[in-house]
């Protein structure tokens, strides 16, 4: 199910950073502001970002199950942004649409040296958060505070190296 | 008596680059790409002691296997590990400066640690950002394929099928007033760079003509679907594709005279130990420079192809050469129609 929203921007709320949203049920008794996980840029998510449900996506995580940091951003981690990188995304968990890409993902350097690598499939229902798709399977997601990713964890999979 | 110097080879020195674009992210970026002066540059992001950095190892990459990374024909790790013509660096993506510029240091030696390679089959279908490729061609044709087929048979018959399309595409693309002098500089190149002695020198020729047409006339099989019967699909330029289809359907009506040409050639070329010559040592006003010219015009116009005038301002009026060249085009053009008249091949 779609959800019609409003972002609004950083300067007309003050923190927690709130999208201000409604789902179909909710029209005609008001929006409603849906604070977001993590502390979000100004202009973030950006206006293209829809609150819908994802049937099935796929997380790389570092244990089974997972932790909840594992869907935290960088941004939230505190790591560096490195140039080149949009605030916003540096700010979104990285999903994936599709299995392979996952697995074959979790095997650069990178995220190979973090040790063990599971995929999580996930089923995300509408008003967890709002996300950003692109047409390579790669999904920015921005969640509510009220989602809890790994309870929305249906099945793991361990990465095998190649 | 002149000193001797001595060859030493200079180790790779510090290099800029200049970014170009995030081709895979996670949470960060995981893979991207840059351009050195001219030189494609791709660079994977790496594990490092210090978590502030964003550090990369990068590679230098020629055209053609950047494209063919692209593609999906190569895998990543290739293009580190594989190409003689390669140098590593790293770079820390931090530095990159308000002009997009950053500074990448050279790795010593080629031997690199494995936990900083990518692994093996991680292709360019695993990008996750949207990176503009040059366009491919669109215009298609279509084959029928029956009857029983090995796998050895369908890769030469694609083989055949696709070097006869490049020879006639590069002829095109010399003839033709709209295409680049650099693509005319490589067709040019494809014809003097060997001596034309023996097989391996028209199997490069026909390679290095195949990488002269440009990708967006570059033959590609789009689709196989095996059947009896089936079909493939291959993208590419119509004009090429029309030409082919001509001199196919030509020698099927005429194989006999055309064969009857070429083996009098060949017989000519053989006895009087032509074949074994290099190229180079045949002289320009050997005397029998005409008669083997006229005996490679005769096959050529037998076949509708190659234009003759062109094979030879290619082969810098070296008849020799210009005779052998439109004889290995008859070859691979013999195997090619061969699978139209077993019918197991048809337009």
């Amino acid at each position: 199910m779609e959800t019609r929203h409003n972002f609004p921007r950083r300067n007309d709320f003050p923190l927690p950073t709130v999208c201000l949203c409604a789902t179909e049920e909710m029209w005609g008794v008001g929006l409603r502001q849906m604070p977001f996980l993590e502390d979000l840029p100004e202009q973030c998510p950006p206006a293209e970002a829809v609150d819908v449900a994802i049937a099935e996506t796929y997380r790389v995580v570092y244990s089974d199950p997972p932790a909840p940091e594992h869907f935290a951003s960088f941004a939230k981690l505190g790591r560096n942004m490195p140039p080149k990188t949009d605030p916003c995304v540096w700010a979104a968990c990285s999903l994936f649409t599709a299995l392979e890409k996952a697995k074959n993902v979790a095997n650069l350097p990178k995220v190979r040296s973090r040790g063990a690598r599971f995929i999580a499939k996930l089923a995300i229902p509408a008003g967890s958060g709002v996300s950003l798709s692109n047409a390579k399977d790669h999904v920015s997601f921005w969640m509510y505070d009220t989602f809890d990713p790994c309870a929305a964890a249906l099945e793991i999979t361990k990465v095998g190296d190649v | 008596m002149a000193p001797q110097r001595k060859a030493a080879k200079m180790a790779p020195r510090r290099r800029g680059a200049t970014f170009d674009a995030v081709l895979v992210y996670l949470d960060e970026p995981q893979v991207i790409t840059l351009i050195s002066l001219k030189t494609r540059v791709v660079a994977v992001a790496v594990p490092s002691e210090n978590q502030d950095a964003s550090l990369f190892l990068a590679v230098t990459t020629s055209q053609g296997d950047w494209e063919r990374y692209l593609e999906g024909r190569v895998d990543l790790r290739y293009l580190f590990t594989f190409p003689l013509i390669r140098t590593l660096y790293l770079l820390d993506l931090n530095d990159l400066g308000p002009d997009d510029r950053i500074m990448m240091v050279p790795v010593e030696g080629k031997a690199i640690d494995e936990a900083r390679l990518p692994s093996p089959r991680f292709f360019s279908t695993n990008h996750t950002q949207e990176y503009e490729t040059p366009e491919r061609a669109e215009d298609r044709e279509h084959l029928i394929i029956d009857g029983e087929w090995e796998l050895t048979d369908l890769g030469q018959f694609q083989q055949r099928f696709s070097e006869i399309y490049s020879f006639l595409g590069a002829i095109e693309n010399w003839n033709s007033g709209g295409v680049e002098d650099k693509i005319k500089r490589r067709i040019k190149d494809a014809f003097l760079d060997r001596p034309f002695r023996g097989g391996f020198s028209y199997v490069h020729l026909f390679k290095d003509l195949e990488h002269s047409i440009p990708r967006h006339d570059q033959i590609n099989l789009n689709a196989i679907q095996y059947a009896s019967p089936g079909k493939v699909e291959m993208f590419g330029r119509e004009q090429t594709f029309d030409g082919m289809r001509e001199v196919v359907h030509n020698f099927l009506a005429n194989h006999e005279s055309i064969s009857k040409t070429y083996n009098g050639l060949y017989k000519y070329l053989s006895q009087n130990k032509y074949l074994q010559m290099s190229g180079h040592h045949y002289a320009k006003n050997d005397p029998t420079a005409k008669f083997i010219s006229e005996s490679a015009k005769k096959l050529a116009e037998a076949m509708l192809a190659p234009d003759i005038e062109t094979v030879s301002k290619l082969t810098d009026e070296n008849a020799l050469v210009s005779a052998k060249v439109v004889m290995s085009f008859y070859r691979r053009l013999a195997d090619t129609a061969m699978y139209f008249a077993q019918g197991r091949i048809s337009y």
